[in-house]
């Protein structure tokens, strides 16, 4: 009998480790679009992988789970996730559909969400528009300094407005209420509603960067393609178990879908060509 | 054909019109009675209902306005609360201005309120101040954005922020007057519709009851004894034919009345005749009534009279008896001696034989006549029963058992006596009683013709009348019911020839009537009969 109880230990402490994933997968929600960039991920890097849903459990100290999952690289899909798992810096994480992208630790990488400050200018160019309002968080100060410079280039004329508290949102918008812009850029903010409103008021198109928004107001949405962000993300996780280690630098993302809501398009009287593309995801 | 009817038809009318606003009509309709009654009532049903409906429209009609005016601060605290949306998130108060004054033109509008989430007014438009005002809140949200995590995510549960209430004060002052017009113009309108209602309702009433009133006229007229028929023309046949039937009824009446008249006058006359008849034995009563006294005082007279002689006679005779008695021995040997001789014309022989018996015949003769004369004297007086006592029947009973126990056993073997344990006492005089009994059982001993037929005594008490009851029946020979009545009669006897005076009956009849009682008899030739004596119960204070 005792040999038995021993011989039981003797396999757990062995086995267990030998029983470990190789990739701990670790998500904000249990959501659509999450699912697509970790299946586009798996499939780029076919290793032996576990999901949590940090929505789902009750273990808040995710530091300690990816410790005793054992896994050897951490795909974090959202903002909330990868924010968990970039408090431990021991095993290499990648962030895919997250806005954090300042100040990373330097065993965590993440895929850039947002297009690139030239994409967005070159549309509202296309658009015919050279006033164009913005209200940033601090956090995107960095993105939003590039996508000044890039403006100024291209001819095109930026009134920002940082916000870092919600009061101050309020003055902000009354100050674009106030300004004579011909339209407005919507980046990652908590306050995307009230300048959606903003643009309904002045009667100006907004860009936004989620087709989510063309519903409350948003003419045309500049939205990453999910597969490209979770191929993307899926080379750097096998890179990391392969090699133990991440690039310094992740190339800014290319792929996009754009889309926009026509018939509030043709009520503003803005070019046809730009919304040809059917929204179908 | 249709031209003539509306002739007739509008000739009709005005007829009724002009019939039903003559005054002593119209005065007359309004007296008490059913048809003011039912006018009265028909009216007042035009009016609840009319009024009712008024009443009910414009209840109906204020909830109406009220809640269309609550429908229209709604409607417009509806669309400013879109509207405000973004002006009130930015805090922007000339971009509220011009929202409000796009709305503004609805001049109800007495004041719109904007305030923020925590209730501090943040803009505030007055137009007006009246004393009320409809009122509408809303609150004015706006849908938070899908924060960026969630957008990306794809998630889409939101919950509205409130950014602040926005207030609509309509002034409901012109569309109260303009409800207050419309009330006074139903109201009106239903007055009138009850007047005319009440207008056509008096002409159908005066139309539909003219033919009763006529009717009731006539047979008011009737009921006076005013024998007339009902002549007027009546429209409708129903009317008609009851008039022709009231008519009927009333010569009918009028023909019974003079049967009647026959037959009182008749009825009165054989009243007449009948009270003359009895008037007629009324007075052969009293006549009667004043022979008996008459008699009652002769008899007393007489009484007083021939008692005397009598007496006189009866002592004779005995001393004439003991005188023939003591000389019969020397006419007896006279007659041995010298043979037969004279005495007062008569042989000795012959008046030997006879003497005794002649003085036998004188003495009986003589008692005979003593014992009418006692009779006629107990008829003549007048003794009161008032001597009152307490008299107990049943022992009056007893007592002339024993009296008569002697004459009883003669008569007959079969006597059966019953008398009651619960009789009550009468009030009067028991000798005198006892003397009714006595000659009662005596006369009932004296009607049986063998020792075979019975004679039955009982006492009862009869407690619904409270008389005491005393029946003596018996099997004798019984009298003829036409005799019945005259046996209380003085000197009617039925046994004249066995030496009756015919006062026996008379004497018990006059005793009972002094005692407040009845005598009654009940007899069937050759079965016998029975005496009933009633006499009311004594009063508990004796």
């Amino acid at each position: 009998m005792y040999r038995m109880v021993f011989f039981f230990i003797l396999v757990m402490n062995v086995a267990v480790p030998v029983m470990a994933e190789e990739l701990l997968i670790l998500q904000s929600l249990r959501t659509r679009n999450y699912r697509e960039v970790v299946k586009a991920a798996t499939s780029a890097c076919d290793v032996s992988a576990r999901e949590i849903f940090m929505s789902e459990i009750a273990e808040v100290n995710v530091p300690r789970v990816i410790r005793e999952s054992r896994a050897k690289a951490v795909l974090a899909v959202g903002d909330t996730a990868f924010k968990a798992a970039i408090r431990q810096r021991h095993v290499p994480v990648v962030g895919a559909l997250t806005l954090e992208m300042q100040q990373l630790p330097a065993n965590a990488k993440a895929i850039p969400y947002l297009a690139s400050q030239q994409k967005y200018l070159q549309t509202f160019r296309t658009l015919g528009k050279k006033n164009i309002g913005m209200v940033y968080d601090g956090k995107l100060s960095t993105y939003v300094a590039q996508a000044d410079r890039m403006a100024k280039g291209m001819g095109i004329h930026l009134e920002l407005r940082e916000v870092n508290r919600t009061e101050q949102v309020g003055e902000a918008l009354a100050s674009l209420q106030r300004t004579p812009i011909d339209a407005l850029w919507v980046i990652p903010d908590t306050n995307v509603e009230p300048l959606l409103k903003l643009a309904a008021v002045k009667q100006i198109p907004a860009v936004v960067f989620s087709k989510a928004y063309l519903k409350t107001g948003a003419v045309l949405a500049i939205e990453p393609d999910r597969t490209f962000i979770g191929k993307r993300a899926g080379e750097l996780v096998c890179k990391a178990i392969i090699d133990g280690w991440l690039p310094a630098q992740i190339a800014s993302n290319t792929a996009y879908i754009t889309c926009g809501n026509i018939e509030l398009a043709q009520r503003l009287g803005l070019p046809g060509a730009l919304f040809s593309q059917a929204c179908s995801n | 054909m249709v031209a003539t009817g509306k002739k007739h038809f509008a000739g009709l009318t005005r007829y009724f019109i002009r019939e039903a606003v003559r005054w002593p009509n119209f005065r007359r309709f309004f007296q008490p009675g059913y048809r003011r009654n039912a006018f009265l009532l028909m009216s007042l049903l035009i009016a609840v209902l009319t009024f009712g409906s008024v009443i009910l429209f414009l209840v109906f009609e204020n909830r109406y306005t009220k809640t269309e005016l609550q429908h229209r601060a709604d409607t417009l605290t509806q669309l400013l609360s879109s509207t405000l949306q973004t002006a009130l998130y930015i805090r922007d108060k000339d971009a509220i201005e011009r929202e409000i004054a796009a709305i503004l033109p609805a001049n109800d509008i007495s004041r719109i309120d904007v305030r923020l989430a925590n209730g501090e007014i943040f803009y505030e438009h007055t137009i007006s101040s009246p004393a009320t005002t409809i009122a509408s809140t809303r609150q004015v949200s706006i849908n938070p954005a899908l924060n960026p995590e969630e957008a990306i995510a794809g998630a889409t549960d939101l919950l509205p922020e409130v950014l602040g209430l926005v207030t609509v004060h309509l002034d409901p002052t012109q569309r109260v007057s303009v409800y207050n017009r419309h009330a006074i113009r139903v109201l009106l309108l239903g007055a009138a519709v009850w007047l005319t209602g009440s207008l056509f309702g008096y002409l159908l009433m005066q139309r539909v009851t003219s033919s009763y009133q006529r009717i009731s006229d006539g047979l008011a007229a009737i009921a006076r004894g005013e024998i007339q028929t009902i002549t007027d023309a009546f429209p409708d046949q129903e009317m008609a034919d009851l008039a022709s039937s009231i008519n009927n009824l009333s010569m009918s009446l009028h023909f019974r009345e003079q049967e009647n008249a026959a037959l009182q006058k008749r009825v009165l006359r054989s009243l007449e005749k009948r009270a003359a008849k009895a008037e007629e034995t009324m007075q052969m009563k009293l006549a009667e009534a004043n022979r008996m006294a008459s008699i009652g005082t002769m008899a007393s007279y007489m009484a007083h009279e021939v008692n005397n002689p009598i007496g006189l006679i009866l002592v004779n005779l005995d001393l004439m008896q003991d005188v023939f008695t003591d000389s019969a021995m020397i006419y007896e040997e006279h007659y041995q001696r010298h043979g037969n001789f004279q005495l007062g014309g008569v042989e000795y022989k012959e008046f030997n034989n006879d003497f005794m018996y002649i003085l036998n015949e004188m003495r009986e003769g003589a008692k005979r006549v003593r014992h009418i004369v006692g009779d006629l004297k107990r008829f003549a007086r007048q003794e009161s029963a008032e001597k009152a006592e307490l008299v107990d029947l049943n022992k009056i009973l007893i007592t002339v058992l024993r009296l008569c126990g002697r004459k009883i056993k003669v008569s007959t073997s079969n006597l059966d006596i019953r008398l009651s344990h619960v009789l009550p006492n009468v009030q009067g005089n028991a000798q005198r009683l006892e003397q009714v009994v006595v000659n009662l059982v005596i006369n009932a001993c004296q009607a049986l013709p063998d020792k075979s037929r019975g004679i039955f005594l009982s006492s009862e008490y009869a407690k619904d009348r409270k008389q005491a009851v005393i029946r003596i029946r018996d099997e004798g020979v019984g009298v003829e019911k036409e005799k019945i009545p005259y046996l209380t009669d003085p000197f009617f006897s039925t046994k004249q020839n066995e030496g009756g005076t015919g006062l026996g009956l008379a004497i018990c009849a006059q005793i009972i009537a002094e005692h407040h009682g009845t005598l009654e008899f009940a007899s069937e030739i050759g079965k016998g009969m029975e005496v009933t004596i009633r006499l009311p119960e004594a009063k508990e204070s004796i």
